[in-house]
């Protein structure tokens, strides 16, 4: 434990150093990136130990606070979660230390290397902990670090918007979890997480889920709870971004699985919940995702997307572990425990490139980018691999997760009645059509901005981004690929963790299947890679002149006759009209000589138009009209106390 | 020695009573004056035990605060605002003579129930009677000095009620609660003088600014 | 060694000094007098503390003044929020009379009832007797009704007439309920001249006349209430709260409450002990705890100047306060642990509020935008305050908050829970939407920025790590204060509590 307890020491001591010799930036970015590396370092050996089987470690100290001790402990899960957590943050914080040079006359980022390392340090201490006082400390410190980061740009409008929702989101879904904690909390007043609580009853235990559910659901961004997802992350600097969406929204999912055990044995309506949450989150995630024309808006629908795709692993285990099928609870269980991991390595990866683009062009608005892979080789190489992962298409680390979902709910269907089976049925429905508008999408993003001609921004200004940037990218980029191809060893490496949420190991047939579609998949882009040297070969040396792309025979083709996001999604977006609401601001062509034309599209969020605004504005004017009762007239201030006092006494008369 | 009470008792209620339909401010000032004189008298005769020191000292202490120190103070504050009685009150005269009829058999219900002082009948009801109808004064009128004056009979309810209720108090408490109610209406009193220099009127209704 | 002499200095010290200082010639010498007569005041009071926690109550003048546990917490923390006022104002006169707003007579007229304020609010902590609590209670509104008005303007002497009248009427009817409580100790051995002595009332309290004492408390409870600011009798606390300089609302907020609260706390164990501990008048406060909270939410949403929503803020923190020590057992150790927390918290926020005021010219939340641009101290300073206000962890609110949900969730009270989560949630909501463009918005070009001193610096610094240690880590000899203090309310639940506090064995 101590080599993990001092990584958070590390992480704080290093923040606050940053932030103290903020005037000299280069000092300060280079001992607020090294925290994170050196927290890594330090941590990774125990944690990879107890995940590949080692016995888990506990540490418990007295703590002054009610209620609370300081007990810490690592078993595989937390181990999972805290690999992940800095692996990425000490990626993202070289990342950094590229990213926020300051400009000349810029504002130092001394308080943003702070918040950064207090944000991992909280992320680590969210995994670490087992007293739910310290828990909700540990997930506010992380809430609260985070909040600043969102709101690092502060003198935009939309930021201090942004930092808002974001806040707001974070702790209502806060007060979803103080009571369930209280509930969990043994009945001799102990707060431990490990600690068998009391028996719950099952009115109880429903109530507990569906708590958790609001409570981590809101960190995870689940679907109708997503709305500070698309605020947040494009308000973020990229780096945050790709900490936040990559790690941060994980937690949620890592204090579901936590909690999950101390409910009891699950009815099988909470599968079936997951799995119709997953299905919504994961469905409408991409959908609107493909209606985005600000880069890291549409990232940050991809990652309720991506949500989506682990709570239906989630929801196939629970339904497989309510039904008594070990194999479908194992398999759903695994898919979406390492789908988390692989979220964060290509969200990272596509929030980075993201970041990468903005840093050079200054824009995020796809339609104002194009043809940067020109200027920008190794950024769209990146951005490349990551779309492919992001899209589930093998050899890539995203196929290996849905797929043994899929293999999970396959299992379920051939198993199980039919009513669960039908639900099954529905996951590898929604996984399809997901992988499907992910493709799409994806060939959206990175067709408009990597290829083409240049559009609003000129491309001569742009530059590939300095090597802190790219070494992390190339880094994720290939853990993509090697989780992609060794899929079947890391499967079996994390049998260890899946054995302990879902009760029941792996089998090997599973492996092998994977082992063989994968080293298919291989087996066909080595051939498509040997064809494309073949070609390479047979050109060798031989005159080659490159050209426009063919204009159809039009004589002055300009850029702006590219495809733009808009024109892109519109057919697929039309399709889906009855969900995203989409605005279309079009003038068409009319007459024979036509004057300016133009179409685009606007699509906000639904939930948030349609539910929340229209809640909160409903709220307020309710609550606007108590002004009446303080209208500042004295006598009637002074009724109300003579009122009240008459109310009690003839309230309490028969009692007195 | 009853009978006395009785009698005093029988004038707080009727002062009370006139109190609710007076519009002119110097008689109601009057009133209470006459009540405070009454309560002087009421701290005498309610203790069963001979003339003690403390008791006379609370007696005359009692008398020249609420029957010549605050009436004076208060007639000074309606010269300095010039005015002379109350206009438009919310609640008109005949209607709130009527209200102290409810409030009366209101007062007489509560003070049966409560389990105080069997052997005077009438101290317990005309005590919560004077309350009710200071508050009444103060929640149904508009100048601030009749609030202040509202004020004021509801402390003298509360003292009737005191004496009548409690009996033996320490007198070094009695005294500090003396003290309380006369630096309360000093403050009242230059709080009034303040307000009329600065606005030009004592009307508490239209004190409404701040509101929300 | 001085114990009961101590006990006179806390009194009698500051009321000396508010009489002498005016008499200084210049202001700075009145306000540096006024400042040496709160630290030998506090001082005093520290020693004395120290002492009662170490070695038990202390007591003096045949037992009618008195410092227990659970007064002692409250003389330390209104100890704490006077030293940080006076300091404080020290700061905020300076500017005042460099701007021409402050006249000498003004500060003469603030010195001495500032000193006379604290004296006030001293005796109503060590007064055993009961009567003298309340008259010290009343000395409290009319020694402070003047502070409000130092600036005279139409505003701030509606603001004070409001709160004159108002305070005054509701402190008689906790008058009247005292003189039930007297009443109902007829029969206990001495008669009602000792009867007002709180530990012969808690002593005989099980020969108390129930019924009596129940309407006794239905009086204080309304009474005292109204000066404690709980809803609905709280409707002069916004008009005085935003009218009054900012030192005065701080001490307002920060204890003036607290101390009318305290008044109803001392009667609950003996309210409690006369009718068979059935937990009647821990339903009540729990019951004005909770309608407090939400009518401070209602009214948070709306307010557009930054002192009133301070003061709507008081009212839920007063609410929280009340609703703990409505739950009994641990929640009254919350409840006083929540005391100190949003004492410091909301003296703090007043004090920039007022600080931030003073360059804008305005309290109004428009025009006080992008505070953080114009001074970095006290714009971290109001935003660092407000977070904790709503409840943001790592502060100590946020614990003292979680602790009197646990204390609910045991007790079984899940409408109050859910009513007290809903309630801050809507005050999340509401303040933070106006604490972000407060920190971070777009400054109007009138106001230049302003460089801080040491002491605004010390001033600001000193509460926020206060209560960011507090939320971490709480010490044990403060545990074991509260502790003591809690126990005095409610001495049956205290094995409960204890049992809590020690923290689960895994």
């Amino acid at each position: 434990m101590i080599p993990i307890l001092s990584a958070v020491a590390v992480l704080v001591f290093f923040g606050s150093a940053a932030f103290v010799l903020q005037r000299r930036p280069g000092l300060s970015a280079c001992l607020g990136g090294l925290g994170p590396v050196l927290a890594a370092l330090l941590s990774w050996r125990v944690s990879f130990g107890v995940l590949l089987g080692d016995a888990p470690v506990w540490l418990q100290a007295a703590w002054s606070m009610p209620l609370g001790t300081f007990s810490v402990g690592l078993d595989a899960l937390s181990a999972f979660f805290l690999i992940l957590i800095l692996g990425l943050s000490a990626l993202v914080a070289v990342y950094g230390i590229g990213y926020f040079r300051p400009a000349a006359g810029g504002r130092p980022a001394g308080g943003v290397w702070f918040c950064f390392n207090i944000l991992v340090a909280g992320m680590m201490l969210v995994c670490l902990v087992r007293n739910a006082l310290l828990f909700l400390v540990a997930w506010e410190i992380m809430a609260l670090s985070s909040f600043f980061l969102v709101a690092f740009d502060y003198e935009r409008d939309e930021v201090r918007r942004a930092s808002w929702t974001y806040l707001v989101a974070a702790h209502l879904g806060t007060a979803f979890l103080l009571p369930l904690f209280l509930i969990l909390g043994g009945p001799d007043g102990s707060q431990e997480l490990g600690a068998v609580g009391r028996a719950l009853s099952p009115g109880m235990a429903n109530l507990c889920f569906v708590l958790a559910l609001i409570g981590f659901g809101t960190k995870a961004g689940i679907m109708p709870l997503h709305v500070w997802l698309p605020e947040a992350h494009p308000a973020a600097p990229s780096p945050v971004s790709a900490l936040m969406s990559g790690v941060m929204i994980k937690t949620g999912i890592y204090g579901f699985l936590r909690i999950l055990p101390a409910l009891g044995a699950p009815p099988l309506w909470w599968g079936l919940t997951l799995l119709a949450v997953g299905a919504v989150s994961g469905v409408l995630g991409v959908l609107f995702a493909l209606a985005q024309h600000d880069l890291k808006r549409l990232l940050a629908y991809h990652s309720v997307e991506n949500i989506g795709i682990i709570m239906l692993g989630l929801g196939t285990g629970l339904v497989g572990l309510s039904l008594g099928a070990p194999a479908v609870a194992a398999l759903g269980f695994a898919g979406g425990l390492l789908h988390v991991l692989n979220h964060a390595l290509f969200k990272g990866l596509l929030f980075l490139g993201a970041g990468s683009v903005l840093h050079a062009t200054g824009t995020r608005e796809i339609d104002r980018l194009g043809g940067l892979l020109k200027k920008m080789p190794d950024t769209g190489l990146v951005f490349l691999v990551g779309a492919a992962a992001i899209c589930g298409l093998p050899p890539l680390n995203g196929f290996v997760s849905e797929f043994l979902v899929m293999l999970g709910a396959l299992n379920g269907i051939a198993a199980l009645s039919a009513g669960p089976a039908a639900a099954l049925a529905g996951v590898m429905a929604s996984l399809a059509l997901i992988g499907g508008l992910a493709a799409a999408c994806f060939t959206k993003a990175f067709g408009v901005v990597f290829l083409g001609e240049s559009r609003a921004v000129e491309l001569r200004a742009v530059h590939e981004s300095n090597v802190w940037m790219r070494l992390p990218m190339l880094v994720l980029a290939a853990a993509c690929v090697g989780i992609g191809v060794f899929g079947w060893a890391v499967v079996s490496g994390l049998s260890g963790l899946v054995k302990s949420v879902a009760g029941s190991a792996i089998g090997v047939e599973t492996t092998s299947a994977l082992f063989a579609v994968t080293m298919g998949a291989a087996a066909l882009l080595g051939l498509i890679g040997l064809l494309a040297g073949l070609r390479r070969w047979l050109l060798f040396r031989r005159p080659r002149t490159e050209t426009d792309t063919w204009g159809c025979g039009y004589l002055a083709p300009s850029s702006r006759m590219q495809y733009t996001a808009s024109s892109f999604a519109q057919p697929l977006a039309d399709l889906f009209l009855f969900f995203l609401r989409t605005r279309k601001h079009a003038r068409t062509p009319d007459a024979v000589f036509p004057g300016a034309s133009r179409f685009d599209t606007e699509t906000p969020d639904v939930s948030r138009e349609t539910v929340y605004r229209p809640l909160f504005e409903f709220v307020a004017q309710m609550l606007g009209r108590f002004r009446v009762f303080q209208e500042g007239r004295i006598q009637v201030y002074v009724l109300y106390i003579v009122v009240t006092l008459l109310v009690l006494l003839l309230w309490q008369w028969r009692r007195l | 020695m009853n009978t006395w009470i009785e009698i005093a008792m029988l004038a707080l209620l009727l002062s009370d009573m006139a109190l609710l339909g007076l519009s002119v401010l110097s008689t109601s000032i009057g009133v209470v004056a006459f009540q405070g004189v009454l309560l002087g008298g009421f701290a005498l005769l309610a203790q069963h035990d001979v003339l003690s020191p403390r008791l006379l000292a609370i007696a005359v202490g009692t008398v020249v605060l609420k029957g010549g120190v605050y009436p004076y103070l208060l007639r000074r504050a309606i010269q300095e605002a010039g005015i002379r009685r109350e206009i438009q009150p919310f609640v008109g005269y005949v209607p709130s003579v009527l209200a102290g009829v409810v409030m009366m058999g209101i007062a007489v219900w509560l003070g049966h129930s409560l389990p105080l002082r069997a052997d005077l009948p009438l101290v317990v009801p005309a005590s919560l009677m004077t309350l009710f109808t200071g508050l009444f004064l103060v929640t149904a009128r508009k100048t601030a000095l009749i609030q202040c004056l509202g004020y004021l009979v509801l402390e003298n309810g509360i003292y009737t009620f005191g004496v009548a209720a409690v009996g033996e108090i320490p007198a070094l408490v009695e005294l500090g609660l003396l003290l309380d109610a006369f630096v309360a209406v000093l403050v009242m009193g230059i709080a009034i003088y303040r307000i009329n220099r600065e606005f030009d009127h004592i009307e508490a209704d239209r004190l409404n600014v701040l509101k929300g | 060694m001085f114990r009961q002499e101590w006990l006179w200095a806390v009194f009698c010290l500051p009321a000396a000094v508010g009489l002498l200082a005016p008499m200084c010639p210049r202001p700075r010498a009145i306000l540096g007098a006024m400042l040496a007569g709160v630290f030998a005041t506090a001082f005093c009071g520290f020693r004395l503390i120290g002492a009662v926690f170490m070695k038990g109550p202390v007591s003096a003048a045949s037992e009618w003044l008195r410092l227990d546990a659970l007064s002692a917490w409250h003389l330390a923390i209104l100890l704490i929020v006077f030293l940080m006022s006076s300091l404080y104002a020290w700061v905020y006169f300076e500017e005042e009379r460099r701007a021409g707003r402050l006249s000498l007579k003004s500060v003469r007229l603030f010195a001495g009832l500032w000193c006379g304020a604290l004296s006030a609010m001293a005796l109503v902590l060590i007064s055993n007797n009961l009567a003298i609590m309340w008259v010290g209670i009343e000395a409290t509104t009319l020694l402070t009704a003047f502070l409000i008005c130092v600036h005279v303007t139409r505003e701030s002497l509606e603001a004070m007439w409001k709160y004159i009248l108002i305070c005054s009427i509701g402190v008689a009817f906790a008058f009247m309920g005292t003189l039930l409580a007297a009443a109902s100790a007829q029969g206990l051995e001495g008669g009602t001249r000792q009867a007002l002595l709180w530990t012969r009332l808690l002593e005989g309290a099980a020969q108390l006349d129930p019924r009596l004492m129940k309407a006794a408390f239905l009086f204080l409870l309304v009474g005292y209430g109204t000066k404690a600011g709980l809803a609905p009798m709280h409707s002069w606390l916004p008009d005085a709260h935003s009218q009054a300089p900012a030192p005065v609302s701080a001490i307002f907020s920060g204890f003036m409450l607290n101390t009318a609260l305290y008044c109803i706390i001392r009667y609950v164990p003996v309210v409690e002990a006369a009718t068979g501990g059935s937990g009647w008048c821990l339903r009540l406060l729990a019951g004005f705890g909770v309608f407090s909270i939400l009518v401070g939410a209602a009214f948070i949403v709306f307010q557009k100047d930054l002192k009133r929503l301070l003061a709507y803020c008081s009212v839920e923190h007063l609410g929280i306060i009340t609703l703990g020590f409505g739950l009994g057992g641990f929640g009254i150790f919350a409840a006083l642990f929540h005391t100190l927390n949003h004492s410091l918290c909301k003296t703090l926020s007043f004090f920039a509020a007022g600080r931030l005021g003073q360059w804008f010219g305005s309290h109004d939340m428009e025009k006080m935008k992008g505070s953080c641009r114009v001074s970095r101290v006290w714009g971290v300073g109001l935003f660092g305050s407000l977070l904790a206000l709503i409840g943001v962890a790592p502060f100590a609110l946020f614990m003292s908050e979680l602790q009197i949900l646990k204390a609910a969730l045991d007790h079984g009270a899940i409408v109050s829970l859910v009513l007290f989560l809903a309630g801050a949630g809507v005050v999340f909501i509401g303040m933070l939407a106006r604490a972000i463009p407060l920190m971070w918005g777009k400054t109007s070009d009138a106001v230049s920025p302003v460089r801080a001193q040491f002491l605004e610096r010390l001033v600001v610094a000193v509460p926020l790590i206060v209560l960011l240690a507090l939320g971490l880590w709480m010490p044990l000899p403060l545990r074991a204060a509260i502790e003591a203090a809690a126990r005095i309310v409610d001495p049956g639940t205290a094995a409960v509590s204890s049992a809590l506090l020690a923290g689960g064995a895994p």
